[in-house]
């Protein structure tokens, strides 16, 4: 299923770049509203404690398709660790695999309701919802934001905007009806996924994430998770936050976590970057995050990031050292 | 040297003395800020609505807002990023310039919203408005004519929706 998912997505990419150059410009047809893009990082990891590596860390195409119809289309597809250079291995592909990010169709009942079907990104918290490297100020994800629940959802959700005063209300409810079906190397399989989220975009940017799952494994508990964020702007500066608390569902501790996140404009695009952050999981037990950097952004689509982090426990998501990379948005 | 700066500042004296009555209005006109009209079409039939409030009008802006109460997809354009009316209407509309919005339209870019259609001119604006269904943009107060309707003003970096009541135009506007 997968696989045809895949053919299908590069087979509708291809003919769409072969077919629009021949379009007349005055015709509107269904093509039309086709819109191809994507992103792609690439950079050097040097750990305190482990050899350093280069990558090409992933390519991805996003696919939409929007008409002046209510019905729009959304895809992503994600080459993973297309290419790696390291001691041990030279220069390898070994790593690489696809992964369907997003596919998914919204159709428009009204500006208040949204009803969308497929697979979406989970809607907990800021930083799993613009997760894409060009798109943050730094290499390496806050723990907490990757590590405690799941990433995607393959099921129904609800969305929907409000005006208050000058601002927005967003809501997001969201329920999983069918489980991943294909597990991506350690990755944690969830299941029974359901939840809401709620924002506020105001000069204080302010969301409210619950949801109720639980892993995919015989022994695991149901966790309900409950998570606040912010983002806002003082000047030159961008403060922004996540916290996390995930109880079992006969009220235990199943995991939290936090990080606090600042981005001060140096002027010529340079930005200084500092973010502290805890996590605790029952499984692999707690850790402490702390991390400097400069980002450039190099044009409104790139960025360049340069960023040590430090701390304590061990984990392949956040490893401690230096990292620098290269983020294009197209 | 001394008889020379008496002289000039006698004969700008002159100048600005008997100028002041004819330069008044474009004085006026150009020191103040222009004032931007939210248009669509003139005709009924592609017009999307008649009145906008103007925090639907920052919801539109923000793509916040997709459709028009009949169920029309909004096509809402700016001026580019550099045009003066576009610095204008941005930081009266949207409290920011366009330059400082980059995190926010490429976050929506990753989620398939693309930003407002930028337009190279006024006239530009005024056509596509004019032609397309649904379609909303902005200009200069001075520069509405017979193909777009204003709906909205921004007065002083204010959204008003009531018409000023007196346009200060000068031919170079």
């Amino acid at each position: 299923m997968f696989k045809y998912f895949i053919m299908v997505f590069a087979s509708v990419t291809s003919l769409l770049g072969l077919c629009k150059p021949a379009l007349a410009a005055d015709d509107i047809s269904v093509l039309d509203g086709f819109k191809l893009g994507g992103y792609s990082s690439a950079g050097i990891v040097l750990p305190r404690d482990a050899s350093a590596q280069a990558a090409v860390n992933e390519l991805s195409l996003i696919l939409t398709w929007q008409t002046d119809s209510r019905w729009q289309f959304f895809g992503e597809l994600e080459l993973e660790d297309p290419l790696q250079l390291n001691a041990a291995q030279g220069l390898t592909t070994r790593d690489a695999y696809l992964d369907l990010e997003r596919f998914y169709v919204d159709y428009n009942l009204s500006e208040k309701i949204n009803l969308r079907a497929g697979r979406f990104l989970n809607p907990a918290g800021r930083w799993n919802l613009i997760h894409a490297p060009p798109l943050v100020w730094t290499s390496t994800r806050p723990l907490v934001s990757d590590l405690l629940f799941p990433n995607s959802i393959n099921g129904l959700m609800l969305y929907g905007s409000v005006p208050v005063q000058d601002y927005a209300f967003e809501y997001t409810l969201f329920a999983e009806t069918l489980k991943d079906q294909i597990r991506d190397e350690d990755e944690t399989i969830y299941k029974d996924v359901f939840g809401a989220r709620f924002t506020l975009n105001a000069p204080i940017n302010i969301g409210l994430s619950l949801a109720s799952y639980q892993e995919d494994h015989a022994l695991s508990p149901n966790y309900r998770l409950v998570g606040l964020d912010f983002v806002t702007h003082i000047g030159q500066l961008e403060l922004s936050g996540e916290g996390f608390v995930r109880l079992t569902n006969k009220g235990q501790d199943g995991g939290s976590g936090a990080y606090l996140q600042s981005a001060y404009h140096l002027g010529h695009e340079w930005y200084w970057l500092t973010r502290v952050e805890t996590f605790d999981h029952p499984r692999t037990g707690s850790a402490e995050r702390w991390l400097i950097g400069a980002t450039k952004r190099v044009a409104p689509n790139q960025l360049l990031k340069l960023e040590f982090i430090g701390g304590s426990g061990d984990y392949a998501e956040s490893p401690r050292g230096f990292i620098g990379s290269f983020a294009v948005l197209f | 040297m001394r008889l020379v700066m008496v002289k000039l500042w006698l004969l700008v004296g002159m100048l600005l003395g008997t100028g002041v009555s004819q330069a008044a209005t474009a004085i006026e006109s150009s020191v103040s800020a222009p004032v931007v009209a939210v248009v669509v079409s003139s005709n009924a039939a592609v017009a999307p609505v008649s009145t906008l409030a103007p925090n639907e009008l920052r919801l539109i802006y923000w793509r916040k807002q997709h459709y028009w109460p009949n169920g029309l997809r909004i096509h809402a354009t700016n001026l580019h990023a550099e045009h003066p009316l576009r610095l204008l209407f941005s930081d009266a509309v949207l409290n920011s310039l366009p330059n400082a919005q980059t995190d926010y339209w490429n976050g929506l870019y990753f989620h398939g919203v693309s930003p407002p259609r930028s337009l190279q001119s006024e006239e530009a604006v005024i056509r596509y408005v004019n032609d397309t269904r649904g379609s909303l943009g902005y200009i200069d107060a001075c520069h509405v004519d017979a193909r777009v309707k204003p709906i909205l003003w921004i007065i002083h970096h204010q959204i008003s929706t009531r018409a000023p009541e007196q346009l200060l135009c000068s031919k170079a506007n």
